[in-house]
């Protein structure tokens, strides 16, 4: 163990020396903003009202200079350690415990294209399934000059590959806390479509509004990808995997209100969805998903003044799947009546913006089917808490440099139930320590 | 108390003359915002706007003739002023910050 620990520790030196860098740097590049202008702690993906902004209207933001492509690009490597090792190695190539990992390289392009276009997209390399692959994307056209009924409106359309990557609240599945984790530590069984398991196997079509800044409404239509674009673009294994069938129609309302140092949303999200489980040996029948979700963000900054002010930030979502499974329970015998729920709320404090403690409750509760789940005794039901400190010396007006930024995190994850037993579930309780850099070419 | 009453036949004797007199206000930036969203004002006065932010900004004023002057970047803790010569409705943004909007009316 004290192998592992010194190995990490001198790569934590060694990066700390050599690359430095910003959340998505390129942002921070055109805008000639640090990154705790948009970001709570001064790195991403957590955004504050300016963040906000600038996503909504397009990444198009800009201070005018004039500068090269948009071009980002940013890692982190981890130590996992779980209360006891796991039954079998975490995954290939890795061992029971105290893992250290490569977990992703992303390069990125991020900001405008043209006056009215901008895009976030990210090509990852994924260390633990040793596997280049597309990661989030989403390019959109914005106006930022609109009205409608004499008040301002933001208007845009989106082409993207995953539902909720398109939001701006850190309440939703796509960028919610936490903002990295390990891949190579035991996690529930259950979770929902909306909750990651379209991301990059869909691409769609949406358009947004946001209205006097009180109203956000949003629509998108996605279709599943075909196994050739999967298979391009990385998203293995492939052959014998569901398969999105048809169109996956997702919607997204938000109420915001600023009031004086203080922001307010509270919204709804769903989505449904047709899936073809093992992609073709149904003989044509389908599984049908249907999520529906609210969430609900706070914030509040001490000195607007200042974005390195300190600022308390807190999000929860919650989301109900239900489903009815005629193909999977033909083909595996699985309950055709599915039900799964989500709860996640967390809050951070942030100091200066460099220091930032969090803690999240979540709890994921589902219909019992042993089939279904691979649980003892047919529960998915699990429950928990993740305690998280990071720290990120850069990203602020007065920092040495503006091309690049770090961020060290320890992550602490303790089950009170897992996978239907509170009985030892915290067995698999993990630490997990890992080093965030990024930086623009 | 004589004095103050010739001061303020003479202050309104200058009022009454259409003001001619040219005059200036301050518009504070806070927050990523300009502290107010209207503003009306007579032709030929000046608009200051005070960077009391931590960052750059960079204040773009369309014309009501459809001209856009960019008055560059705006360091923390730097005023730049801006004369309204034009009567109509003029725009003002950052182009960095697109919550940062101002409309001036000038009479």
């Amino acid at each position: 163990m004290s192998r592992y620990l010194c190995s990490f520790m001198i790569g934590l030196c060694l990066l700390a020396r050599v690359t430095p860098a910003r959340a998505v740097p390129a942002f921070a590049m055109q805008t000639g903003q640090p990154c705790a202008a948009c970001h709570v702690g001064a790195f991403g993906p957590q955004l504050k009202a300016y963040g906000r902004d600038f996503k909504m209207n397009g990444y198009l933001a800009s201070d005018s200079s004039r500068y090269r492509l948009p071009i980002a690009i940013s890692g982190w490597m981890s130590l996992t350690r779980t209360d006891k090792n796991q039954p079998a190695p975490a995954a290939p190539h890795f061992a029971t415990n105290d893992n250290i990992a490569l977990d992703q390289v992303s390069l990125y392009y991020a900001g405008r294209i043209t006056r009215n276009v901008g895009a976030f997209i990210q090509v990852t390399y994924d260390g633990v399934a040793d596997q280049l692959q597309s990661d989030n994307t989403d390019i959109r056209y914005a106006n930022g000059d609109g009205e409608l009924f004499d008040q301002d409106m933001v208007w845009g359309i989106d082409a993207n590959n995953s539902p909720t990557v398109t939001d701006v609240w850190n309440s939703v599945p796509a960028w919610g806390f936490p903002y990295n984790g390990s891949a190579l530590a035991p996690g529930p069984a259950a979770s929902t479509l909306v909750d990651g398991a379209l991301g990059q196997h869909v691409a769609g079509l949406g358009s947004y509004i946001d209205w006097n800044d009180l109203v956000y409404l949003e629509t998108d239509l996605y279709r599943g990808l075909g196994y050739d674009v999967l298979n391009a673009t990385g998203q293995v294994p492939i052959t014998g995997t569901d398969r999105v069938e048809g169109e996956v129609p997702y919607g997204r309302i938000a109420l915001e209100q600023q009031l004086g140092r203080s922001d307010f949303e509270l919204g709804g999200y769903g989505l449904h969805a047709a899936i073809d489980p093992g992609g073709g040996f149904a003989g044509g029948r389908l599984d049908h998903y249907t999520d529906l979700a609210a969430d609900a963000n706070y914030q509040f900054i001490v000195n607007p003044r200042s974005v390195t002010s300190d600022m308390l930030s807190a999000h929860a979502t919650y989301i109900h799947e239900s489903g009815s499974l005629d193909a999977s329970a033909d083909l595996l015998g699985l309950d055709p009546d599915h039900d799964v729920e989500e709860f996640r709320a967390d809050a951070s404090y942030s100091i200066g913006a460099t220091w930032t403690p969090t803690i999240q409750y979540f709890q994921v509760r589902g219909n019992t089917d042993p089939v279904a789940w691979g649980t003892p005794n047919g529960s998915p039901n699990s429950s928990g808490y993740i305690a998280e400190l990071a720290y990120v010396p850069w990203g602020k007006p007065d920092s040495p440099f503006s091309w690049g930024n770090l961020r060290l995190a320890v992550q602490y994850i303790g089950y009170l139930q897992f996978n239907g037993t509170g009985v030892r579930a915290s067995d698999n309780n993990d630490v997990y320590f890992s080093i965030w850099g990024a930086a623009h070419f | 108390m004589k004095h103050l009453w010739l001061a303020a036949g003479a202050g309104a004797v200058l009022a009454g003359v259409g003001g001619a007199l040219a005059a200036s206000q301050t518009i504070d930036q806070i927050g990523l915002v300009f502290t107010v969203r209207h503003v009306e004002v007579q032709a030929g006065d000046t608009l200051t706007f005070a960077n009391m932010d931590d960052v750059v900004h960079d204040i773009a004023i369309t014309t009501p003739s459809g001209d856009e002057n960019d008055l560059g970047m705006q360091k923390p803790g730097v005023d730049l002023s801006y004369k309204f010569d034009q009567q109509g409705h003029y725009k003002v943004r950052c182009n960095i910050h697109p919550s940062m909007k101002l409309d001036v009316t000038v009479d």
